[in-house]
């Protein structure tokens, strides 16, 4: 991860041992590099853990796995309010939104959400550090479907 | 008629558990059990990869203490390749688990146990918070907090490459060492831990000791138990928390037993309820005595209140100093009072940080000789370390070529699992009565169980009105009549 200057953040969060959880963090780590000026981050973390590493930035994108969006595995859904997302309403302290105004009452400057990508997985819990057919399948048009989506954000940033 | 009360945190990452609390007749407590449903598969799941995986793999077991899992595997990858890490990469890992003891348990005692003590047990729980606590303490604790646990990541991340979840634990070393340049800033990191572990120290005693209510909640008999404790301590039998000798005491404070962690298995055994799919932990030697605390007991209970139970005093001065007024304050060793597990953290983190400040000023942490590659599979490691929640440990086998064939982890969270639910027991029974249970005595309930930090902790203190909980009380037939849920 680049310095804090550039002030936005690509967050994948996910499990990389529970198969389909981590496909936000698989998709990151895809779009590193493919934004001037832009962060990322593959983490394997929620709730007040995500405070520092948040602290500072001016916009935030996040990648997640999602269960209960409506679609199909594999399915990308811009979730607004974030629900369905398995890892931004984490029990470990607060959920995401409250943590960015947790951090704000803190007097930490923290990021607005620009996008919040969501990737359907349906009830996929196994271990394993590969993806299912369906995700795996899926995978390419999601990367891309992100990046044209983050680069239409970004000009309007 | 029977009912039965279930308090049910949710969570995805670190498990799911819920508590069960049933009543009799008359609305008094007749038992409770805390249970715990886990992603089950996971030692199955790591049988054919190659050993050397092992560190990757399990700093994501758990989204609240990765470098504790991470360093016991590297100590166990230590044993399967056969050797012995060379003296500063052994001292370098010690730097690193004492900066994670230092950003773990600040978050969990300002975030999670502070809102308790500091803003109150009974106050509403839109303030019985992080901000509640700000609001009492001042805006900058929020800010120091976030500083200090940043500047120790940054130690994991040097060495260990990624921090919070570290995954370059190597066998016989660390990937990377320090330069004189180097030295300054994690001199500095240290010499700023012990100010404000001293800090927070000081909070506690101003703002909890300073209050009788809250002295009173500590030395309450709802939050003692009397069980036997277990902890890793030094060649000095004092507090020790990467490497040591594995030493039991008994409820009244004799020795019980002190063996190499490899030899764990003689010592710990596992009992399956079919209540929870914890494997509940116990001393081999006594058998499973069941639920029971005293003399009949077989229960141990490991984290920051045992290390100062089992040890004969702590490593560093000032830690020594604080360790001794506690137990001045609680009347003696060995302390049951499972609230007292909070101050036991802060003194551990004070450890930490001043055992931190002795390697930052040690020659040895700028060695270029950190690593030793002389590896010779044996084909068996127990990495034990004494992790913030207690003592964990990893056992792998595996065959001639390094392919895993066996693993066994008994973490922290699983040697407490039975004292857990004894614990919820004792202070449901003092404190429901009925099933119009109020707000502040379920949190009372839960304060029992969240001194012990297992990651279910992690579920009660959410921002306003997001705490993930659902009572569930039941008549003796199983049918629901009431349900009170909040942030499900």
């Amino acid at each position: 991860m680049a310095g804090k200057e550039n002030r936005i953040l690509i967050l994948g969060l996910g499990n990389p041992i529970l198969s389909d959880d981590g496909v936000g963090l698989l998709l990151t780590e895809k779009l590193e590099g493919k934004f001037s000026g832009v962060d990322t981050a593959s983490l394997t973390l929620a709730g007040m853990e995500l405070l520092d590493i948040l602290a500072g930035y001016d916009h935030v994108f996040l990648i997640d796995a999602a269960t209960g969006t409506g679609g199909e595995p594999g399915e990308l859904k811009e979730i607004s309010d974030g629900k369905g997302a398995l890892h931004l309403f984490t029990s470990h302290g607060a959920n995401f939104f409250d943590l960015l105004k947790l951090g704000r009452d803190m007097g930490l400057k923290m990021p607005e959400p620009a996008a919040v990508f969501g990737i359907e997985i349906g009830n996929a819990t196994d271990f394993g550090t590969v993806l299912s057919p369906a995700l795996l399948l899926a995978l390419p048009a999601l990367e891309t479907a992100i990046t044209s989506r983050i680069e239409q954000k970004l000009t309007a940033l | 008629m029977a009912e039965r009360i279930t308090i049910s945190p949710i969570t995805r990452l670190e498990g799911h558990g819920k508590i069960e609390i049933f009543l009799n007749d008359k609305g008094d407590v007749e038992d409770a059990y805390w249970q715990v449903v886990e992603l089950r598969g996971f030692e199955r799941f790591c049988i054919g990869r190659p050993v050397e995986e092992m560190t990757r793999i399990v700093p994501n077991i758990c989204g609240v203490c990765p470098s504790a899992h991470h360093m016991a595997a590297t100590k166990a990858l230590d044993q399967v390749f056969g050797v012995e890490p060379t003296p500063a990469a052994r001292l370098i890992r010690e730097l690193e688990f004492n900066a994670f003891y230092i950003e773990d348990h600040y978050i969990h005692f300002f975030f999670l146990a502070a809102p308790d003590f500091i803003v109150g047990p009974h106050a509403d729980p839109k303030e019985r918070n992080i901000l509640g606590v700000i609001g009492k303490v001042g805006n900058e604790i929020g800010l120091k907090v976030i500083d200090i646990r940043k500047r120790n990541r940054d130690i994991i991340r040097h060495i260990f490459s990624k921090a919070p979840h570290p995954e370059g634990g190597l066998p016989g070393g660390v990937p990377r060492g320090f330069t004189e340049e180097d030295r300054k800033w994690v001199k500095e990191t240290a010499d700023m831990s012990v100010d404000f572990a001293q800090f927070a120290i000081k909070i506690f005693k101003d703002l909890v000791l300073g209050n009788k209510e809250y002295v009173d909640l500590i030395t309450n008999e709802a939050y003692k138990l009397k069980t036997y404790y277990m902890s890793l301590v030094d060649d000095d039998n004092k507090v020790t928390f990467y490497d040591g000798k594995v030493k039991v005491i008994t409820p009244d404070g004799k020795e019980f037993a002190k063996f190499d962690p490899i030899d764990y298995a003689d010592h710990i055994g596992e009992w399956v309820e079919p209540w929870t799919y914890i494997r509940l932990t116990h001393l081999k030697k006594l058998g499973w005595n069941g639920l029971t605390e005293g003399d009949k007991t077989s229960l141990y209970r490991v984290a920051p209140l045992a290390r100062l139970n089992v040890a004969d005093g702590m490593k560093t001065p000032i830690a020594q100093k604080e360790a001794d007024f506690m137990f001045e304050v609680l009347g003696g060793k060995p302390a049951h009072n499972t609230l007292a597990m909070h101050w036991a953290r802060l003194i551990c983190a004070l450890q930490a940080a001043e055992h931190n400040q002795m390697i930052a000023n040690d020659p040895l942490l700028t060695s270029k000789d950190i690593k030793n590659m002389n590896f010779k599979i044996t084909g068996k490691g127990v990495g034990c370390v004494e992790a913030p929640r207690g003592t964990l440990f990893h056992h792998y086998e595996t065959d001639e070529k390094g392919i895993l064939t066996k693993a066994n982890l008994i973490v922290a969270t699983q040697n407490n699992a039975g004292p857990i639910c004894m614990s919820v027991k004792k202070a449901a029974q003092a404190f429901v009565k009925g099933p119009d249970v109020k707000e502040g005595f379920l949190n009372m309930v839960e304060m029992a169980f969240r001194a012990y930090d297992p990651c279910l902790s992690c579920a009660t203190h959410a921002l306003p009105g997001e705490m993930p909980l659902s009572v569930s009380i039941r008549d003796s037939k199983g049918e629901l009549i009431r349900v009170i849920e909040r942030g499900v």
